[in-house]
C-alpha cells in the first residue's frame, strides 16, 4: 500500500481558477519574471523617459559629433552630435507603437478569419486559407521592401503593410484550435440551446482559444519591432532624422570603426527589447499549458 | 395515441462518407405523448443518438436527414428555418449528453452558461434570469446556488456538473427532454441519484422525457414506452412492462437475457456476432445473421413493424 501522503505529495492538487493558477505559475517562473523585468522597463522609458531628458532628439552639437558615453550623455552622441540616449528613448516610444498597433491589427483580423474559417468550414474555409497560403508565400520582408517602396516611407505605412501580411499566422493558429474546440460537447450544448452560431463563435469557442493567442501575440511584438528597425535601417521605414532605432543604426553603421558606441549601443537595446518579449512569449505559453505547468 | 406532441414518421439520416452511405437511421418511426417517458435502448452504433440528434436538426456534414416527418405539436421541424428551428431548441426541445465533463464550457462560470439560454428565450432583465438561473440550480439539488452560480465548471464533481447540465436544459421549461445516456460516466451511486432527480423533475414539470440508453435496468425504472433500435430501425416498440414480460423480437429476447442478474453462479451472456455495416447492411431482416430463429424468408425479405395485441409493434416474420 502506498501511503495517502505520499500521493499527496506526488500529485499536489492546489486549487484555484485557471487564472490563478497562470499567474502562479508564472511567478514561479524565472524566465517570465526576467522577461516581465525587462519589458517593463523598457516600456516605462519609451513611455516617460522622454518627458524626463532636457534635450530633444533633433537637438544637434556640431563640436560633440561623436562623443562616446559620458555622464552627461549616456550612450555618447552621434555623427550631428545629437544625444543617442535620447534618441533611444523617443526611439523605444516608436518600437513600442509599431510592436502594439501591429499586433492588434494582425490579431483582429487573423483572429477573426481564423475562427470564420475553422468554425463554418467549407467555402470561408477554403477562400481564406488558400489567401494565408498565398501571402506567406511571399518572403515577408521583401514584400515589406518592395510595397515601402512602392506606396512611401513612414511609419504608417510600415504599420500597415506589416499588419496585413502578419494575420495569417492568427489565422492559422485559431482555425487549428476552432477546428478542435467546435467539436466539443459544450459548444454543442450551446447549440442545443438555440445559441445561434455567430454568439457560439465568440461567447463560447473564442475564450477558449486566448491561450495561444496571449503566447502568439507576445512573440510577435519582437519580430515587428525587429521588422520596423529593420525596414528602417534598410531605408524604407522612418527616414532620418526620425529617431527610430532602426534609424539610428544605420547612421552609426558609417563610423563603426571610429565610434562604435552609435550602432553597439542602440542595437543593444533592440537587442534587450526582442528578448524581453520572447522571454515572456515563452514563460507565457509555459504557464498557460497545462501539462507544463510547473505547480 | 390519439394527439402526440413529437410524431416522427420514417425518418432516415445517412452519412456520406468516401466509403459510401453509412444509413445510421434507416426508416425511425414513433410517437411520445405528452408527459411520457421513451426509453430507446440498443446496442452502440444502432442509431440511437442519431435519432436524437436528428429530432433537433444537430446532424453536420456528411450526414444529412435524408427524408421522412418530424412533428412537434404542429410544425414539422425539417421544415422550419434555421432561426425558427433555434427558437425551438432550448426552449421546445432540449438535449443532454452523456459526458457531463465535456458538456460545460470551462473558460464560463456555470451561472452564466445557465442564464445565456434564458435571456436568449424570454423576454427578461439580466437581473430576473439570473434569479431564475439561481432557482434552476435549486432545483436540481445543487447546494448553496447563490455562491455556486459564480463558480467554474472543473470545482464541481462528475455528478454535480451532470445536475448542472440538466439544469441548463431544463432552464427554458422544455416540453420534451431528450437525455443522451445521462448516466453512462458516472458511478452507479451518482447514477441512481441523476434518474431519481430526472424522475422527480419530470413528474414536477410535466415534461416528456426521450431516454437514450444501453440499459434495460432504467428503462425499466423510468419509462413507461421502449423503443429497441436495431441497426438504424425500431424493432420493437410499446408499454415498457408488455416488453419486459414478453418480448416479441428475438433481439429483444437476447439483450434481456444478457442483463447481469445477481445470480453469480451464471456465466454474463452476449449476442453472438457484431452489429452488421450499415453501409452494406444484411438483406432482409438486418439481425438474421445473429438470429437464432432466422429462417429462409429472413434472408430475402424485409419486416414491416406488425401491430401486437393493438398496443405494440414488432418487425419479424416468426410470428406473423
Amino acid at each position: 500500500m502506498i501511503k495517502l501522503t505520499k500521493i499527496n505529495s506526488i500529485f499536489r492538487v492546489k486549487d484555484g481558477s485557471e487564472l490563478q493558477l497562470v499567474i502562479r505559475s508564472i511567478r514561479k517562473s524565472r524566465i517570465s519574471i526576467l522577461g516581465i523585468i525587462i519589458v517593463a522597463i523598457l516600456i516605462l522609458m519609451g513611455l516617460f523617459g522622454p518627458l524626463l531628458v532636457s534635450n530633444t532628439p533633433y537637438e544637434m552639437d556640431i563640436d560633440d559629433r561623436l562623443a562616446t558615453p559620458s555622464l552627461e550623455a549616456p550612450f555618447g552622441k552621434d555623427e550631428f552630435g545629437r544625444d543617442i540616449f535620447t534618441r533611444v528613448l523617443y526611439g523605444l516610444r516608436i518600437s513600442l507603437t509599431v510592436g502594439i498597433v501591429v499586433v492588434s491589427i494582425s490579431g483582429t483580423i487573423g483572429v477573426f478569419l481564423g475562427l470564420v474559417a475553422g468554425y463554418y468550414g467549407g467555402i470561408s474555409d477554403s477562400l481564406i486559407m488558400r489567401l494565408t497560403d498565398i501571402i506567406l508565400a511571399f518572403p515577408g520582408l521583401v514584400l515589406a521592401l518592395a510595397v515601402a517602396a512602392a506606396i512611401g516611407p513612414n511609419i504608417i505605412n510600415v504599420m500597415l503593410i506589416l499588419s496585413f501580411t502578419w494575420w495569417t499566422s492568427y489565422a492559422r493558429i485559431v482555425r487549428g484550435e476552432v477546428l478542435s474546440i467546435r467539436e466539443e460537447d459544450y459548444v454543442t450544448a450551446a447549440k442545443v440551446m438555440g445559441v445561434k452560431d455567430w454568439t457560439v463563435t465568440f461567447r463560447h469557442v473564442l475564450p477558449n482559444v486566448i491561450g495561444p493567442i496571449v503566447v502568439f501575440a507576445t512573440l510577435q511584438m519582437s519580430y515587428a519591432i525587429l521588422a520596423e528597425a529593420s525596414l528602417s535601417f534598410l531605408g524604407v521605414g522612418l527616414r532620418p532624422p526620425e529617431p527610430s532605432l532602426g534609424v539610428i543604426i544605420n547612421g552609426g553603421k558609417e563610423f563603426l570603426r571610429v565610434a562604435p558606441h552609435v550602432s553597439a549601443l542602440s542595437g543593444f537595446v533592440i537587442m534587450l527589447l526582442v528578448l524581453g518579449f520572447n522571454l515572456l512569449g515563452d514563460g507565457l505559453r509555459d504557464s498557460l499549458d497545462p501539462k507544463m505547468r510547473r505547480i | 395515441m390519439t394527439n402526440p406532441l413529437l410524431k416522427i414518421n420514417d425518418l432516415k439520416t445517412y452519412f456520406h462518407t468516401y466509403n459510401g452511405i453509412v444509413k445510421a437511421v434507416d426508416g425511425v418511426t414513433f410517437e411520445l405523448g405528452k408527459g411520457q417517458t421513451l426509453g430507446i435502448v440498443g446496442e452502440s452504433g444502432c442509431g440511437k443518438s442519431v435519432t436524437s440528434r436528428s429530432i433537433l436538426r444537430l446532424i453536420e456534414s456528411p450526414g444529412k436527414i435524408e427524408s421522412g416527418s418530424i412533428h412537434y405539436k404542429d410544425s414539422n421541424l425539417l421544415t422550419l428555418s434555421e432561426s425558427e428551428m433555434n427558437s425551438i431548441r432550448g426552449k421546445e426541445i432540449s438535449l443532454i449528453f452523456q459526458d457531463p465533463l465535456t458538456s460545460l464550457n470551462p473558460v464560463m462560470k456555470v451561472g452564466d452558461q445557465i442564464s445565456e439560454a434564458i435571456g436568449l428565450h424570454f423576454d427578461m432583465s439580466k437581473q430576473e434570469t439570473q434569479e431564475k438561473a439561481k432557482k434552476m440550480l435549486d432545483l436540481v439539488g445543487i447546494p448553496s446556488s447563490e455562491e455556486r452560480y459564480y463558480d467554474y465548471p472543473f470545482t464541481f464533481s462528475g455528478g454535480m456538473r451532470q445536475r448542472l447540465v440538466i439544469a441548463s436544459a431544463l432552464s427554458c421549461d422544455p416540453s420534451i427532454l431528450i437525455a443522451d445516456e445521462p448516466t453512462t460516466n458516472l458511478d452507479v451511486t451518482t447514477q441512481a441519484q441523476i434518474l431519481d432527480l430526472l424522475s422527480d423533475l419530470k413528474s414536477r414539470l410535466g415534461m416528456s422525457i426521450i431516454l437514450i440508453t444501453h440499459n434495460l435496468g432504467v428503462v425499466a425504472w423510468l419509462c413507461e414506452y421502449v423503443a429497441v433500435m436495431y441497426a438504424g430501425r425500431i424493432v420493437e416498440y410499446g408499454p415498457v412492462k408488455e416488453i419486459f414480460k414478453n418480448p416479441q423480437h428475438p433481439y429483444t429476447s437476447a439483450l434481456m437475457e444478457c442483463l447481469i442478474t445477481s445470480d453469480t453462479s451464471s456465466q454474463v451472456d452476449s449476442i453472438p456476432g457484431m452489429i452488421p455495416d450499415l453501409i452494406n447492411p444484411p438483406s432482409g431482416c438486418r439481425f438474421h445473421p445473429r438470429c437464432n430463429h432466422a429462417f429462409d424468408r429472413c434472408l430475402s425479405d424485409d419486416p414491416r413493424l406488425f401491430t401486437y395485441d393493438k398496443k405494440r409493434d414488432y418487425a419479424c416474420w416468426l410470428k406473423e
